[in-house]
Protein backbone atom coordinates (compact mmCIF):
# COMPACT_ATOMS: atom_id res chain seq x y z
CA UNK A 1 0.00 0.00 0.00
CA UNK A 2 1.13 3.28 -0.61
CA UNK A 3 2.68 5.67 2.35
CA UNK A 4 0.28 7.94 1.41
CA UNK A 5 -2.79 6.22 1.44
CA UNK A 6 -1.52 4.70 4.88
CA UNK A 7 -1.16 8.33 5.87
CA UNK A 8 -4.91 9.07 4.73
CA UNK A 9 -6.28 5.68 6.33
CA UNK A 10 -4.45 6.56 9.75
CA UNK A 11 -6.60 9.85 10.11
CA UNK A 12 -9.65 8.86 8.56
CA UNK A 13 -9.79 5.34 9.87
CA UNK A 14 -13.41 7.02 11.54
CA UNK A 15 -14.32 9.52 8.80
CA UNK A 16 -17.47 10.76 10.77
CA UNK A 17 -15.41 11.01 14.17
CA UNK A 18 -12.27 12.72 12.52
CA UNK A 19 -14.52 15.21 10.76
CA UNK A 20 -16.40 15.85 14.51
CA UNK A 21 -13.26 15.90 16.20
CA UNK A 22 -11.17 18.11 13.94
CA UNK A 23 -14.14 20.79 13.85
CA UNK A 24 -14.67 20.92 17.47
CA UNK A 25 -10.51 20.76 18.30
CA UNK A 26 -10.39 23.72 15.95
CA UNK A 27 -12.89 25.59 17.94
CA UNK A 28 -11.66 24.27 21.29
CA UNK A 29 -8.35 25.47 20.51
CA UNK A 30 -9.69 28.93 18.64
CA UNK A 31 -11.91 29.67 22.40
CA UNK A 32 -8.88 28.31 24.62
CA UNK A 33 -6.08 30.94 22.43
CA UNK A 34 -8.33 33.98 22.44
CA UNK A 35 -9.14 33.54 26.44
CA UNK A 36 -5.65 33.28 26.62
CA UNK A 37 -4.91 36.13 24.44
CA UNK A 38 -7.50 38.15 27.11
CA UNK A 39 -5.56 37.00 30.07
CA UNK A 40 -2.50 38.32 28.33
CA UNK A 41 -4.05 41.66 27.48
CA UNK A 42 -5.71 41.79 30.95
CA UNK A 43 -2.00 40.93 32.78
CA UNK A 44 -0.67 43.45 30.68
CA UNK A 45 -3.08 45.88 31.23
CA UNK A 46 -2.50 45.65 35.03
CA UNK A 47 0.78 45.90 34.73
CA UNK A 48 0.29 49.26 33.15
CA UNK A 49 -2.52 49.78 35.26
CA UNK A 50 -4.80 51.16 32.28
CA UNK A 51 -7.60 51.26 30.68
CA UNK A 52 -8.35 48.44 28.88
CA UNK A 53 -10.34 49.46 25.91
CA UNK A 54 -7.42 51.95 25.29
CA UNK A 55 -4.50 49.46 24.97
CA UNK A 56 -6.71 47.31 23.06
CA UNK A 57 -6.34 49.95 20.85
CA UNK A 58 -2.88 51.15 21.52
CA UNK A 59 -3.53 54.69 22.97
CA UNK A 60 -3.66 54.91 26.70
CA UNK A 61 -5.81 58.33 27.92
CA UNK A 62 -3.84 59.65 30.86
CA UNK A 63 -6.91 61.90 31.92
CA UNK A 64 -4.86 62.84 35.15
CA UNK A 65 -1.70 64.01 33.58
CA UNK A 66 -3.56 67.27 32.27
CA UNK A 67 -1.43 70.05 33.69
CA UNK A 68 1.72 69.30 32.16
CA UNK A 69 4.96 70.93 33.32
CA UNK A 70 7.97 69.65 34.36
CA UNK A 71 6.83 68.90 37.78
CA UNK A 72 4.76 66.17 35.66
CA UNK A 73 7.27 65.41 33.48
CA UNK A 74 8.70 62.77 35.10
CA UNK A 75 5.93 60.72 35.89
CA UNK A 76 4.78 61.54 32.01
CA UNK A 77 8.26 59.81 30.40
CA UNK A 78 7.88 56.86 33.01
CA UNK A 79 4.78 56.25 31.97
CA UNK A 80 5.81 56.48 28.45
CA UNK A 81 9.24 54.91 28.65
CA UNK A 82 7.21 51.75 30.03
CA UNK A 83 4.72 51.67 27.65
CA UNK A 84 6.54 52.08 24.86
CA UNK A 85 7.58 48.48 24.57
CA UNK A 86 4.40 48.40 23.71
CA UNK A 87 4.14 50.53 21.03
CA UNK A 88 2.07 53.00 23.10
CA UNK A 89 0.74 55.92 22.17
CA UNK A 90 0.33 58.02 25.63
CA UNK A 91 -2.13 60.98 24.61
CA UNK A 92 -3.02 63.69 27.25
CA UNK A 93 -6.34 65.43 27.09
CA UNK A 94 -6.41 68.48 28.33
CA UNK A 95 -9.03 70.85 28.51
CA UNK A 96 -8.62 74.46 27.37
CA UNK A 97 -9.63 77.81 28.08
CA UNK A 98 -13.54 77.83 29.83
CA UNK A 99 -13.91 74.07 28.26
CA UNK A 100 -15.71 74.61 25.27
CA UNK A 101 -12.73 72.57 23.28
CA UNK A 102 -9.70 71.16 23.96
CA UNK A 103 -7.18 69.94 22.23
CA UNK A 104 -4.83 67.09 22.63
CA UNK A 105 -0.94 66.00 22.82
CA UNK A 106 -0.47 62.67 21.25
CA UNK A 107 2.93 61.82 22.20
CA UNK A 108 4.52 58.14 21.14
CA UNK A 109 6.84 57.03 22.63
CA UNK A 110 8.82 55.41 19.95
CA UNK A 111 11.93 53.65 20.16
CA UNK A 112 12.29 52.03 16.99
CA UNK A 113 14.42 53.33 13.99
CA UNK A 114 12.66 55.36 11.54
CA UNK A 115 11.24 53.09 9.33
CA UNK A 116 8.29 53.25 6.28
CA UNK A 117 5.82 52.33 8.29
CA UNK A 118 6.54 55.09 11.33
CA UNK A 119 7.19 57.58 8.47
CA UNK A 120 3.94 56.98 7.03
CA UNK A 121 1.96 56.40 9.71
CA UNK A 122 3.55 59.25 11.89
CA UNK A 123 5.34 61.64 9.95
CA UNK A 124 3.16 62.44 6.97
CA UNK A 125 4.72 61.21 3.95
CA UNK A 126 3.11 59.43 1.00
CA UNK A 127 4.87 57.33 -0.99
CA UNK A 128 4.78 57.32 -4.54
CA UNK A 129 6.70 54.84 -7.23
CA UNK A 130 9.03 57.49 -7.95
CA UNK A 131 9.80 59.24 -5.06
CA UNK A 132 8.34 60.17 -1.79
CA UNK A 133 6.12 62.70 -0.56
CA UNK A 134 7.22 64.54 3.26
CA UNK A 135 5.61 66.34 5.95
CA UNK A 136 7.96 69.46 7.06
CA UNK A 137 8.60 67.81 9.89
CA UNK A 138 10.60 65.37 8.86
CA UNK A 139 13.02 67.57 6.77
CA UNK A 140 15.66 67.24 9.11
CA UNK A 141 16.17 63.65 8.25
CA UNK A 142 16.60 64.57 4.57
CA UNK A 143 19.74 64.95 3.16
CA UNK A 144 20.98 66.65 -0.60
CA UNK A 145 23.20 65.68 -3.53
CA UNK A 146 23.40 67.31 -6.64
CA UNK A 147 20.86 69.58 -6.21
CA UNK A 148 18.52 66.76 -5.50
CA UNK A 149 17.35 65.84 -1.84
CA UNK A 150 16.91 62.34 -0.35
CA UNK A 151 15.74 60.47 2.53
CA UNK A 152 16.63 57.19 4.31
CA UNK A 153 13.49 54.88 5.22
CA UNK A 154 14.77 51.64 6.55
CA UNK A 155 17.96 51.46 4.55
CA UNK A 156 16.11 52.16 1.22
CA UNK A 157 16.81 55.74 0.07
CA UNK A 158 14.05 57.81 -1.76
CA UNK A 159 14.02 60.81 -3.58
CA UNK A 160 12.13 63.69 -2.01
CA UNK A 161 9.69 64.75 -4.50
CA UNK A 162 7.86 67.04 -2.47
CA UNK A 163 7.05 68.87 0.97
CA UNK A 164 3.41 69.44 2.65
CA UNK A 165 3.28 72.16 4.65
CA UNK A 166 1.58 72.08 7.49
CA UNK A 167 -0.33 68.72 6.53
CA UNK A 168 -0.20 65.63 8.59
CA UNK A 169 -1.36 61.47 7.78
CA UNK A 170 -4.84 62.00 8.80
CA UNK A 171 -5.49 64.67 5.80
CA UNK A 172 -6.51 68.65 6.85
CA UNK A 173 -6.72 68.59 10.23
CA UNK A 174 -5.02 70.55 12.60
CA UNK A 175 -2.03 68.27 13.46
CA UNK A 176 1.17 68.74 12.94
CA UNK A 177 3.89 65.77 13.76
CA UNK A 178 7.35 67.13 14.75
CA UNK A 179 10.04 64.92 15.45
CA UNK A 180 11.51 65.35 18.70
CA UNK A 181 14.70 63.70 17.74
CA UNK A 182 15.77 66.39 15.95
CA UNK A 183 13.67 69.23 17.08
CA UNK A 184 15.24 73.44 16.67
CA UNK A 185 13.84 75.94 18.12
CA UNK A 186 12.79 77.29 15.44
CA UNK A 187 10.70 74.22 15.18
CA UNK A 188 9.22 74.55 18.92
CA UNK A 189 8.55 77.92 18.20
CA UNK A 190 6.64 77.17 15.21
CA UNK A 191 4.38 74.41 17.37
CA UNK A 192 3.94 77.14 20.24
CA UNK A 193 2.51 79.24 17.50
CA UNK A 194 0.48 77.06 16.24
CA UNK A 195 -0.97 75.93 19.37
CA UNK A 196 -1.28 79.90 20.72
CA UNK A 197 -3.09 80.57 16.61
CA UNK A 198 -5.24 77.36 17.44
CA UNK A 199 -6.20 77.98 20.78
CA UNK A 200 -10.37 77.65 21.24
CA UNK A 201 -9.79 75.00 18.26
CA UNK A 202 -9.87 71.32 18.34
CA UNK A 203 -6.34 70.39 17.19
CA UNK A 204 -3.76 67.79 17.83
CA UNK A 205 0.17 67.80 18.14
CA UNK A 206 2.16 64.57 18.22
CA UNK A 207 5.73 64.36 18.82
CA UNK A 208 8.30 61.47 18.16
CA UNK A 209 10.23 61.42 21.48
CA UNK A 210 13.44 59.26 20.33
CA UNK A 211 14.75 57.36 23.18
CA UNK A 212 18.31 58.25 22.79
CA UNK A 213 17.56 61.48 23.17
CA UNK A 214 17.47 63.27 26.62
CA UNK A 215 13.68 63.16 26.72
CA UNK A 216 13.17 64.64 30.12
CA UNK A 217 14.92 67.61 29.10
CA UNK A 218 13.47 68.03 26.06
CA UNK A 219 10.02 67.32 27.18
CA UNK A 220 10.18 69.01 30.01
CA UNK A 221 11.20 72.21 28.01
CA UNK A 222 8.56 71.62 25.84
CA UNK A 223 5.88 71.41 29.04
CA UNK A 224 7.02 74.52 30.12
CA UNK A 225 6.56 75.99 27.26
CA UNK A 226 3.02 74.63 27.05
CA UNK A 227 2.28 75.55 30.56
CA UNK A 228 3.60 79.37 29.39
CA UNK A 229 0.63 79.61 26.94
CA UNK A 230 -1.36 80.27 30.73
CA UNK A 231 -4.12 78.37 30.15
CA UNK A 232 -6.52 77.54 32.89
CA UNK A 233 -6.78 73.74 33.31
CA UNK A 234 -9.60 72.07 34.03
CA UNK A 235 -10.73 68.69 34.80
CA UNK A 236 -11.73 66.29 32.69
CA UNK A 237 -14.43 64.33 32.93
CA UNK A 238 -13.35 61.04 30.77
CA UNK A 239 -11.26 60.24 33.32
CA UNK A 240 -15.10 58.41 35.38
CA UNK A 241 -16.63 57.64 32.29
CA UNK A 242 -13.02 55.77 31.09
CA UNK A 243 -13.53 53.98 34.99
CA UNK A 244 -16.64 53.17 34.54
CA UNK A 245 -16.47 51.94 31.00
CA UNK A 246 -13.53 49.81 31.83
CA UNK A 247 -15.07 47.82 34.87
CA UNK A 248 -17.59 47.04 32.39
CA UNK A 249 -15.98 46.24 29.74
CA UNK A 250 -13.37 43.84 31.72
CA UNK A 251 -16.05 41.94 33.56
CA UNK A 252 -17.88 41.64 30.46
CA UNK A 253 -14.74 40.20 28.84
CA UNK A 254 -13.96 38.08 31.42
CA UNK A 255 -17.15 36.72 32.05
CA UNK A 256 -18.20 35.99 27.97
CA UNK A 257 -14.49 34.34 28.08
CA UNK A 258 -14.64 32.08 31.27
CA UNK A 259 -18.16 31.28 29.70
CA UNK A 260 -16.92 30.04 26.37
CA UNK A 261 -13.99 27.92 28.26
CA UNK A 262 -16.56 26.32 30.22
CA UNK A 263 -18.46 25.62 27.11
CA UNK A 264 -15.39 24.67 25.23
CA UNK A 265 -14.75 22.05 27.82
CA UNK A 266 -18.27 20.71 27.67
CA UNK A 267 -17.56 20.78 24.02
CA UNK A 268 -14.64 18.84 24.29
CA UNK A 269 -16.12 16.59 26.97
CA UNK A 270 -18.99 15.53 24.88
CA UNK A 271 -16.79 15.26 21.83
CA UNK A 272 -14.61 13.21 23.25
CA UNK A 273 -17.35 10.89 24.80
CA UNK A 274 -18.77 10.48 22.27
CA UNK A 275 -15.60 9.60 19.91
CA UNK A 276 -14.60 7.08 22.75
CA UNK A 277 -18.09 5.50 23.11
CA UNK A 278 -17.80 4.72 18.95
CA UNK A 279 -14.30 3.19 19.82
CA UNK A 280 -15.60 1.03 22.68
CA UNK A 281 -15.77 -1.96 20.47
CA UNK A 282 -11.74 -1.42 19.92
CA UNK A 283 -11.36 -0.49 23.31
CA UNK A 284 -12.85 -3.55 24.88
CA UNK A 285 -10.45 -5.63 22.29
CA UNK A 286 -7.58 -3.90 23.37
CA UNK A 287 -8.52 -4.81 27.05
CA UNK A 288 -9.49 -8.29 26.10
CA UNK A 289 -5.76 -8.73 24.77
CA UNK A 290 -4.59 -7.15 27.82
CA UNK A 291 -4.34 -3.73 27.62
CA UNK A 292 -4.12 -1.52 30.89
CA UNK A 293 -5.87 2.33 31.30
CA UNK A 294 -2.22 3.54 30.37
CA UNK A 295 -1.97 1.92 27.51
CA UNK A 296 -5.44 3.01 26.34
CA UNK A 297 -4.70 6.74 27.52
CA UNK A 298 -1.42 6.29 25.43
CA UNK A 299 -3.64 5.46 22.00
CA UNK A 300 -6.01 8.33 23.12
CA UNK A 301 -3.60 10.87 23.63
CA UNK A 302 -1.69 9.74 20.15
CA UNK A 303 -4.93 9.92 18.09
CA UNK A 304 -5.57 12.88 19.96
CA UNK A 305 -2.15 14.96 18.75
CA UNK A 306 -2.92 13.29 15.74
CA UNK A 307 -6.31 15.23 15.36
CA UNK A 308 -4.12 18.35 16.98
CA UNK A 309 -2.04 18.37 13.85
CA UNK A 310 -5.02 18.87 11.38
CA UNK A 311 -6.60 21.45 13.74
CA UNK A 312 -3.76 23.72 14.87
CA UNK A 313 -3.32 25.14 11.24
CA UNK A 314 -6.75 25.31 10.92
CA UNK A 315 -7.40 27.27 13.70
CA UNK A 316 -4.84 29.44 12.49
CA UNK A 317 -6.63 29.79 9.26
CA UNK A 318 -9.71 30.61 11.57
CA UNK A 319 -7.82 33.02 14.09
CA UNK A 320 -6.41 34.86 10.91
CA UNK A 321 -9.49 35.53 9.62
CA UNK A 322 -11.31 36.19 12.27
CA UNK A 323 -8.35 39.08 13.07
CA UNK A 324 -8.72 40.22 9.72
CA UNK A 325 -12.35 40.87 9.96
CA UNK A 326 -12.07 42.76 13.53
CA UNK A 327 -8.84 44.57 11.91
CA UNK A 328 -5.97 43.15 14.55
CA UNK A 329 -2.84 41.98 14.11
CA UNK A 330 -2.61 37.99 14.51
CA UNK A 331 1.63 37.92 15.11
CA UNK A 332 3.80 36.07 17.52
CA UNK A 333 6.05 38.15 19.37
CA UNK A 334 7.96 38.43 22.66
CA UNK A 335 5.06 39.76 24.63
CA UNK A 336 2.82 36.68 23.37
CA UNK A 337 4.78 34.02 25.20
CA UNK A 338 2.75 34.45 28.40
CA UNK A 339 -0.32 33.58 25.52
CA UNK A 340 1.09 30.29 24.62
CA UNK A 341 2.07 29.28 28.03
CA UNK A 342 -1.96 29.77 28.81
CA UNK A 343 -2.82 28.22 25.21
CA UNK A 344 -0.85 25.15 26.21
CA UNK A 345 -1.65 24.93 29.41
CA UNK A 346 -5.59 25.06 28.64
CA UNK A 347 -5.46 22.49 25.66
CA UNK A 348 -3.48 20.05 28.58
CA UNK A 349 -6.05 20.74 31.16
CA UNK A 350 -9.72 21.16 28.83
CA UNK A 351 -7.81 17.27 26.81
CA UNK A 352 -7.51 16.03 30.28
CA UNK A 353 -10.50 16.95 32.41
CA UNK A 354 -12.33 15.49 29.00
CA UNK A 355 -10.72 12.76 29.03
CA UNK A 356 -11.27 11.76 32.90
CA UNK A 357 -14.88 10.43 32.05
CA UNK A 358 -14.80 8.55 28.82
CA UNK A 359 -11.71 6.77 30.70
CA UNK A 360 -13.45 5.81 33.51
CA UNK A 361 -16.04 4.47 31.75
CA UNK A 362 -13.79 2.50 29.48
CA UNK A 363 -12.20 1.52 33.44
CA UNK A 364 -15.85 -0.25 33.74
CA UNK A 365 -15.71 -1.78 30.89
CA UNK A 366 -15.46 -5.84 30.76
CA UNK A 367 -14.60 -7.06 27.66
CA UNK A 368 -15.58 -10.93 28.75
CA UNK A 369 -19.57 -8.93 28.63
CA UNK A 370 -19.07 -7.20 25.48
CA UNK A 371 -16.68 -9.66 23.32
CA UNK A 372 -17.78 -12.99 25.19
CA UNK A 373 -20.97 -15.48 24.61
CA UNK A 374 -23.27 -17.46 27.14
CA UNK B 1 -0.59 -26.35 33.60
CA UNK B 2 -3.49 -24.94 34.88
CA UNK B 3 -5.48 -25.87 37.86
CA UNK B 4 -9.02 -24.76 38.28
CA UNK B 5 -9.90 -25.50 42.70
CA UNK B 6 -13.43 -25.04 43.45
CA UNK B 7 -14.02 -22.51 41.19
CA UNK B 8 -17.59 -20.69 41.84
CA UNK B 9 -18.92 -18.11 39.92
CA UNK B 10 -22.13 -16.24 40.81
CA UNK B 11 -23.76 -12.69 38.96
CA UNK B 12 -25.18 -10.15 41.22
CA UNK B 13 -27.40 -7.96 39.44
CA UNK B 14 -30.43 -6.72 40.42
CA UNK B 15 -30.75 -8.27 43.44
CA UNK B 16 -31.23 -11.53 41.82
CA UNK B 17 -28.25 -13.99 42.63
CA UNK B 18 -26.86 -16.68 39.75
CA UNK B 19 -24.89 -19.03 40.06
CA UNK B 20 -23.05 -19.88 36.70
CA UNK B 21 -20.09 -22.30 37.59
CA UNK B 22 -20.34 -24.29 40.99
CA UNK B 23 -17.57 -25.68 42.42
CA UNK B 24 -15.49 -26.39 39.39
CA UNK B 25 -12.34 -28.88 39.83
CA UNK B 26 -10.15 -28.99 36.54
CA UNK B 27 -6.49 -29.23 35.88
CA UNK B 28 -5.26 -29.28 32.17
CA UNK B 29 -1.78 -30.05 31.16
CA UNK B 30 0.56 -28.15 29.15
CA UNK B 31 0.38 -28.91 25.37
CA UNK B 32 -3.45 -30.60 25.35
CA UNK B 33 -6.29 -29.37 23.00
CA UNK B 34 -9.58 -29.66 24.41
CA UNK B 35 -12.80 -28.80 23.65
CA UNK B 36 -15.30 -27.32 26.70
CA UNK B 37 -19.31 -28.09 25.23
CA UNK B 38 -22.06 -27.44 26.43
CA UNK B 39 -25.69 -25.70 25.95
CA UNK B 40 -26.06 -22.19 25.85
CA UNK B 41 -26.22 -20.67 29.17
CA UNK B 42 -24.50 -23.64 30.62
CA UNK B 43 -21.34 -21.37 32.00
CA UNK B 44 -18.84 -22.49 29.12
CA UNK B 45 -17.82 -18.63 27.94
CA UNK B 46 -17.77 -17.83 31.91
CA UNK B 47 -15.42 -20.44 32.55
CA UNK B 48 -13.30 -19.52 29.53
CA UNK B 49 -13.49 -15.75 30.31
CA UNK B 50 -11.84 -16.96 34.24
CA UNK B 51 -9.49 -19.41 32.48
CA UNK B 52 -8.27 -16.52 30.40
CA UNK B 53 -8.38 -14.04 33.44
CA UNK B 54 -10.87 -11.43 32.09
CA UNK B 55 -13.10 -12.39 34.95
CA UNK B 56 -13.00 -13.27 38.25
CA UNK B 57 -14.19 -16.35 40.03
CA UNK B 58 -16.39 -15.52 43.16
CA UNK B 59 -15.15 -18.28 45.12
CA UNK B 60 -12.13 -21.00 44.32
CA UNK B 61 -8.30 -20.77 43.27
CA UNK B 62 -6.84 -20.59 39.71
CA UNK B 63 -3.21 -21.41 39.27
CA UNK B 64 -1.72 -21.24 36.35
CA UNK B 65 2.05 -22.22 35.98
CA UNK B 66 3.24 -20.75 39.10
CA UNK B 67 0.79 -17.76 39.35
CA UNK B 68 -2.18 -17.41 41.36
CA UNK B 69 -4.25 -16.07 39.27
CA UNK B 70 -7.71 -16.02 41.94
CA UNK B 71 -5.24 -13.21 43.53
CA UNK B 72 -4.34 -11.07 41.27
CA UNK B 73 -5.05 -7.51 40.65
CA UNK B 74 -6.67 -5.81 37.73
CA UNK B 75 -3.27 -4.46 36.21
CA UNK B 76 -1.86 -7.72 37.03
CA UNK B 77 -4.66 -9.63 35.44
CA UNK B 78 -4.13 -7.61 32.05
CA UNK B 79 -0.36 -8.21 31.91
CA UNK B 80 -1.37 -11.93 32.74
CA UNK B 81 -3.66 -11.79 30.10
CA UNK B 82 -1.07 -9.40 27.87
CA UNK B 83 1.22 -12.16 28.36
CA UNK B 84 -0.02 -15.67 28.57
CA UNK B 85 -3.08 -15.44 26.75
CA UNK B 86 -4.62 -15.55 23.29
CA UNK B 87 -8.36 -15.05 22.60
CA UNK B 88 -10.50 -16.52 19.60
CA UNK B 89 -13.57 -15.06 19.48
CA UNK B 90 -16.72 -16.34 17.83
CA UNK B 91 -17.34 -12.99 16.09
CA UNK B 92 -13.80 -12.60 15.68
CA UNK B 93 -13.21 -9.04 17.62
CA UNK B 94 -11.46 -7.41 14.68
CA UNK B 95 -11.54 -3.61 14.85
CA UNK B 96 -13.05 -2.69 12.09
CA UNK B 97 -10.92 0.55 10.92
CA UNK B 98 -7.61 -0.89 11.13
CA UNK B 99 -6.33 -3.24 8.43
CA UNK B 100 -5.42 -7.17 9.05
CA UNK B 101 -1.61 -6.56 9.24
CA UNK B 102 -2.84 -3.34 12.13
CA UNK B 103 -4.84 -6.32 14.04
CA UNK B 104 -2.38 -8.87 13.98
CA UNK B 105 0.47 -6.51 15.00
CA UNK B 106 -1.81 -4.95 18.14
CA UNK B 107 -0.49 -7.87 20.45
CA UNK B 108 2.90 -7.36 19.70
CA UNK B 109 2.64 -2.82 19.44
CA UNK B 110 1.26 -3.66 23.15
CA UNK B 111 4.06 -5.74 24.04
CA UNK B 112 6.62 -2.76 22.76
CA UNK B 113 8.28 -4.94 20.60
CA UNK B 114 10.33 -2.87 18.03
CA UNK B 115 8.90 -1.90 14.45
CA UNK B 116 11.24 -4.16 12.21
CA UNK B 117 10.58 -7.25 14.42
CA UNK B 118 6.60 -6.85 14.01
CA UNK B 119 6.41 -6.39 10.83
CA UNK B 120 8.78 -9.71 10.10
CA UNK B 121 7.02 -11.38 12.53
CA UNK B 122 3.03 -10.47 11.27
CA UNK B 123 4.47 -11.05 7.95
CA UNK B 124 5.31 -14.43 8.50
CA UNK B 125 2.12 -14.89 10.20
CA UNK B 126 -0.15 -13.90 7.41
CA UNK B 127 1.74 -16.20 5.17
CA UNK B 128 1.31 -19.07 7.43
CA UNK B 129 -2.27 -18.27 7.40
CA UNK B 130 -2.58 -17.99 4.06
CA UNK B 131 -3.74 -13.55 3.97
CA UNK B 132 -0.87 -11.99 3.60
CA UNK B 133 -2.34 -11.01 0.28
CA UNK B 134 -5.68 -9.47 2.11
CA UNK B 135 -2.46 -7.43 4.65
CA UNK B 136 -3.71 -4.10 3.85
CA UNK B 137 -7.60 -4.61 3.60
CA UNK B 138 -9.92 -3.84 6.26
CA UNK B 139 -11.97 -6.79 8.13
CA UNK B 140 -15.30 -5.62 6.24
CA UNK B 141 -13.63 -6.91 3.27
CA UNK B 142 -12.98 -10.50 4.20
CA UNK B 143 -15.12 -13.30 4.40
CA UNK B 144 -16.09 -14.99 7.50
CA UNK B 145 -13.08 -17.76 7.18
CA UNK B 146 -10.56 -14.69 6.57
CA UNK B 147 -11.65 -12.83 9.11
CA UNK B 148 -11.47 -15.91 11.83
CA UNK B 149 -7.87 -16.71 10.07
CA UNK B 150 -6.94 -13.28 11.31
CA UNK B 151 -8.11 -13.00 14.20
CA UNK B 152 -6.16 -16.60 14.81
CA UNK B 153 -2.94 -14.99 13.51
CA UNK B 154 -3.40 -12.39 15.90
CA UNK B 155 -3.55 -14.98 18.78
CA UNK B 156 -0.42 -16.70 17.20
CA UNK B 157 1.56 -13.46 16.68
CA UNK B 158 1.94 -12.74 20.74
CA UNK B 159 3.33 -16.51 21.70
CA UNK B 160 1.26 -17.05 24.08
CA UNK B 161 1.24 -20.60 25.73
CA UNK B 162 -2.26 -20.45 26.31
CA UNK B 163 -5.41 -19.92 23.21
CA UNK B 164 -8.56 -19.75 24.44
CA UNK B 165 -11.08 -19.89 21.71
CA UNK B 166 -14.98 -19.37 21.90
CA UNK B 167 -16.73 -20.72 19.41
CA UNK B 168 -14.31 -20.11 16.55
CA UNK B 169 -16.04 -21.76 14.30
CA UNK B 170 -19.42 -20.61 15.08
CA UNK B 171 -19.95 -17.91 12.23
CA UNK B 172 -18.17 -20.05 9.44
CA UNK B 173 -19.46 -23.15 7.01
CA UNK B 174 -18.70 -26.61 7.25
CA UNK B 175 -15.82 -26.42 5.06
CA UNK B 176 -14.18 -23.31 6.47
CA UNK B 177 -14.65 -25.10 9.97
CA UNK B 178 -12.97 -27.56 9.58
CA UNK B 179 -9.73 -25.53 7.79
CA UNK B 180 -10.14 -23.41 11.21
CA UNK B 181 -10.01 -26.59 12.73
CA UNK B 182 -6.90 -27.93 11.29
CA UNK B 183 -4.66 -24.27 12.64
CA UNK B 184 -5.61 -25.31 15.90
CA UNK B 185 -4.28 -28.59 15.60
CA UNK B 186 -1.38 -26.93 13.77
CA UNK B 187 -0.69 -24.62 16.55
CA UNK B 188 -1.41 -27.36 19.25
CA UNK B 189 1.13 -29.27 17.66
CA UNK B 190 3.09 -26.54 17.91
CA UNK B 191 2.97 -26.77 21.76
CA UNK B 192 0.54 -24.55 22.67
CA UNK B 193 -2.38 -25.01 24.90
CA UNK B 194 -5.60 -24.73 22.97
CA UNK B 195 -9.36 -24.49 25.12
CA UNK B 196 -12.01 -24.07 22.67
CA UNK B 197 -15.23 -23.59 23.75
CA UNK B 198 -17.52 -25.29 21.08
CA UNK B 199 -21.39 -26.75 20.19
CA UNK B 200 -20.37 -28.12 17.24
CA UNK B 201 -19.32 -31.89 17.56
CA UNK B 202 -16.98 -32.08 15.38
CA UNK B 203 -15.01 -29.38 16.30
CA UNK B 204 -15.14 -31.26 19.89
CA UNK B 205 -14.00 -34.45 18.23
CA UNK B 206 -11.30 -33.19 16.53
CA UNK B 207 -9.67 -32.51 19.75
CA UNK B 208 -7.81 -34.64 22.12
CA UNK B 209 -10.01 -34.21 25.68
CA UNK B 210 -13.76 -32.96 25.35
CA UNK B 211 -15.04 -31.78 28.64
CA UNK B 212 -19.00 -30.93 29.03
CA UNK B 213 -20.16 -28.53 31.17
CA UNK B 214 -23.94 -28.24 32.40
CA UNK B 215 -25.95 -26.40 34.82
CA UNK B 216 -22.56 -24.98 36.35
CA UNK B 217 -20.84 -28.06 36.51
CA UNK B 218 -18.11 -29.79 34.68
CA UNK B 219 -20.03 -33.48 34.69
CA UNK B 220 -18.26 -35.38 31.88
CA UNK B 221 -14.74 -36.24 30.88
CA UNK B 222 -13.72 -38.37 27.80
Amino acid sequence: MPYYKKIIRIFTRDRISFFLLIINYTFIIFIIYNFAELVQKIRLEEEANTPYEYQKNIELIANDMYNVNSDTVDEIISLGEEYSRYNTRLILYMPVGDGISEFQVDICFNPEELTRESVETFLDTENKNEGVYIGESILPYTFSENDKTFIIIAQDIYEVKGIYQNSSAAGNDQRIAVSYYSLTENGKEKIESKLKENLGMEMYVSFMLGSDEDISTAFAEFGDRLNSLNISWVTSENEVDASYQNFWYKTLNRLSSAGMLIFAFLDCYAVTTMWVMRRKREFLIRKALGAGVTDIIKVLVKDIIKYMIVSVPLFMVMELVYKKTYGEDFNVGEYELLKYIILTAGIFVVFLFSLIGPLISIHKMNPAEGLGGD
Amino acid sequence: MLTLNGITKIYDKDYSKTKVLDNVSLKIEKGELTALMGVSGSGKTTLLNILGGMDRATEGTYDFMDIQVNMLTQSQLNKFRKENVSFVFQNFALMNHFSVFENVELPLLMKNVPRRKRKIKVCAILEQMGILEMKDKLPIHLSGGQKQRCAIARALVSESPLILADEPTGALDRKTSAAIMELFKEMNAAGRTVIIVTHDRNVAEACNRILYISDGKVCEEK
